[in-house]
């Protein structure tokens, strides 16, 4: 692969942080054809469909990981008193630089397709290109890089769990940049947090990322405006709806052998050649083709007939409609803090039951190349969720101690956000939104599914 | 060496070697199932390796210790344990088994979810309201259920390291649909049974449950421990001396990022190195 190096540092002017510099060698990173690749990668999928300055790549996005990791590090050193070393400080910045590099063409819209979540894809685009090799030879730890991508992290010698703290919980230097990336381009104003207030006042105490006390009001309005940010922009109905009939679309043409969509990961060094030219611009150019070819076949083919209704609505822009949808904020724990928290925490499990019902019923009674069916993230097959307020505070799930908040006082004392009762973050933390919505072809309410929502409800209240 | 008629395996020769369990590859005289195609393909796209060739021989009958030896002297070695074959690699192809792992991941996206609910009829499950309410029920749950992807029955979940070892949010969720649909009476009927192999797994967690036994550290514990030394030793290899104590350098890891484990630890490493040996989970010397 062709990778022209150049011999300096370089400044790069970035609309959200200003100048950006980058040494040596973490600007020849960026100008590897596989890093390159991300300029042709938009960030938030057909959030363009809905918000049309929502246009910005995944280059713009990791060079502002890169530059927020350098100021958690400078405010971690100076806050703290703690020595962070060379090599874990340069290791963490290339983590932050190359932390999206396995991303796939309209970013999470086409994971579903490759069935390989983006992190494991980046840990092996590294170890498998000449970038391992360059990273090596100058000293990096790749295996501590990759695994800090990844979340595979497991700390060294002591504990030092801020090291894939700053890149992956609850307070990171990639939802920091995304939100003010997002709200800036989007034009949503809900993802304009108090930054400046966050990366002076983290620090590092017993090898774990804490916050200070006195920027509390700040935590709570980033998470909120995060989960503002998902009903708004990364689950808008319209934009989501694009989403979907996306995938649906190229599993359907890779289903049905259209020519151009046996899409390969790349798996060995070669095939990064291909990976390299694998972006938005790339997919799209295989549509049209097979939309130019398709639509002038006669007689068409069923296959054809199947899938020209879906590409032309994709296309064209007529997205599926929201046929049904059920929204609430339910307990996803037991607390005292939770206002009816069993009663609640039922009706949770019930909705569970209900989507269970809903699945097997469209399979039965729906041509499901016309239906898509929504939950929590995860269309069709229902299981993963988004937390409403992204706050993993459920001591019931393995996740929270390393992705929970903490937050650290004068005397040093230490407690997780969601245990201080002067955040706001106290009294919603325990609740998660349960979200089901169904998509269809047309904008045609369809009675059996209300009547089986209302027996649902029924059932709950006896 | 007793040699079939299908194919080889040729790997870049290597100074040492890691082991990699494949289970779903059954590399007997039958023709290859889809599956097994797809773990062998994934071999292939192993960086190193150039082809693969299915070594066919009859099942039991192999020689234990079967040596590839292409030509340039490569060398993989390939031997059958119980339930699954093992492919001996040249040392630092730790992303061998994550190449394995997103092959059976693609391919697999459909049927694991029916696979787990059938696992459920095997090993012993909880019901929904035990497992909601029961920490330590679900941390077993995760730790078994990574330990049989690690012993080759791929469902193509991909675990993070977090306070209790490996555990992945997929599977969380998706035990939570498998439970409620199991109280719900609305099973998943599986289009793809489990194959010898994967039985003989399933066999080996029923083992280790038993082997694990021990006085005063509870099952969720012993798995906990035994989860996390196979995670830290067969994702970061290079950070250990092969020269000096492993044993030992390991065990210090483990207490340097989990000290709550401190009391438990010292009664029960010389038994959960030893189970790790025996199910060949990874190779210790």
């Amino acid at each position: 692969m062709k990778w022209t190096k150049i011999d300096k540092d370089v400044k790069i002017y970035d609309n959200i942080y200003g100048f950006i510099s980058l040494n040596v060698i973490e600007a020849n990173i960026l100008q590897h054809p596989l890093f390159q690749r991300l300029k042709n990668i938009k960030q938030l999928g057909f959030a363009y469909f809905v918000y049309p300055g929502a246009t910005y790549t995944r280059f713009a996005h990791s060079i502002g990981v890169f530059e927020l990791c350098n100021r958690f590090l400078s405010s971690l050193k100076t806050n703290s008193g703690e020595s962070i070393s060379k090599d874990d400080e340069k290791n963490l910045r290339m983590a932050a630089l190359l932390h999206d590099i396995g991303h796939y063409p309209f970013s999470h819209v086409m994971e579903k397709f490759f069935g390989l979540n983006h992190e494991l894809n980046g840990k092996h685009v590294i170890e498998s290109s000449d970038i391992k090799e360059y990273l090596q030879s100058n000293g990096y730890n790749v295996d501590d890089i990759c695994s800090i991508i990844t979340g595979e992290y497991t700390g060294k010698k002591k504990n030092d769990m801020f090291m894939r703290q700053i890149l992956n919980s609850d307070l990171d230097v990639d939802r920091l940049d995304y939100l003010l990336r997002d709200s800036y381009y989007a034009g949503i104003p809900y993802g304009r947090i108090d930054l400046e207030n966050i990366t002076r006042n983290i620090s590092i105490d017993d090898g774990e990322l804490v916050i200070e006390r006195k920027s509390i009001r700040s935590v709570d309005h980033f998470l909120n405006a995060r989960m503002a940010m998902y009903d708004s922009v990364y689950t808008h109905k319209t934009s989501l709806a694009f989403d979907l009939m996306f995938n649906q679309l190229i599993t359907n043409l890779k289903e049905e052998n259209a020519e151009d969509f046996d899409i390969k990961l790349p798996n060995k060094f070669e095939d990064l050649e291909g990976f390299k030219f694998l972006d938005d611009n790339s997919v799209l150019a295989r549509i049209y083709k097979f939309y130019e070819s398709a639509s002038k076949m006669a007689p068409k083919p069923p296959s054809i007939q199947k899938i020209l209704p879906l590409c032309e609505a994709f296309l064209f822009r007529i997205p599926y409609k929201l046929i049904f949808e059920k929204s609430s904020f339910l307990a996803r724990e037991k607390a005292d803090r939770i206002k009816d928290a069993g009663t609640s925490k039922k009706r949770a499990e019930s909705i569970r039951r209900f989507s269970i019902e809903l699945e097997d019923w469209l399979a039965k009674n729906i041509d499901c190349s016309f239906t898509i069916l929504y939950k929590k993230g995860k269309p069709v097959n229902f299981s993963k969720g988004f937390p409403a307020i992204a706050l993993s505070s459920d001591p019931g799930c393995e996740k929270w101690k390393y992705e929970a908040i903490r937050v650290i006082n004068e005397d040093g004392s230490k407690s997780f956000i969601h245990e201080e009762t002067n955040s706001i973050l106290f009294f919603l933390s325990g609740y998660e939104l349960y979200t089901i919505r169904v998509f269809y072809i047309k904008d045609e309410k369809n009675e059996e599914i209300e009547s089986m929502w209302k027996k649902y409800i029924a059932q709950e209240a006896s | 060496m007793k040699k079939g008629h299908e194919n080889k395996i040729r790997v870049i020769v290597g100074l040492s070697f890691i082991f990699l369990v494949i289970s779903s590859a059954k590399l007997d005289s039958r023709l290859p199932s889809r599956v097994d195609m797809d773990v062998l393909e994934g071999i292939t796209r192993i960086p190193g390796i150039h082809d693969v060739n299915v070594l066919s021989s009859a099942g039991t009958d192999v020689d234990p210790r079967i040596v590839t030896n292409v030509a340039l002297g490569n060398v993989a070695v390939l031997y059958p344990a119980a339930g699954s074959w093992i492919l001996r690699l040249p040392h630092g192809y730790a992303p061998a088994l994550k190449c394995l792992a997103r092959i059976g991941a693609s391919h697999l996206a459909k049927v694991r979810l029916e696979k787990l609910f059938n696992i459920f009829d095997k090993i012993s499950s909880p019901s929904l309201s035990e497992y909601s309410d029961n920490f330590e029920k679900r941390k077993l749950l995760q730790k078994q259920i990574y330990l049989l992807q690690e012993l080759g029955l791929n469902l193509g979940y991909f675990f993070k390291w977090f306070a209790y070892g490996p555990y992945s949010e997929d599977l969380s969720e998706d035990i939570h649909e498998v439970l409620l649909r199991r109280e719900m009476q609305k099973p998943l009927t599986s289009s793809k049974p489990f194959t010898q192999s994967e039985i003989q797994v399933i066999d080996q967690i029923l083992q280790i449950n038993k082997e694990l036994l021990i006085e005063g550290i509870s099952l969720p514990e012993m798995y906990e421990i035994l989860a996390s030394i196979q995670f830290i030793y067969s994702r970061f290899p290079n950070r250990f001396d092969k020269s000096t104590d492993v044993k030992a350098e390991l065990v210090s890891n483990l207490l340097s990022i989990k000290s709550e484990l401190n009391h438990v630890v010292s009664s029960s490493k010389d038994l959960v190195f030893k189970v790790l040996n025996d199910h060949r989970l990874v190779k210790i010397s």
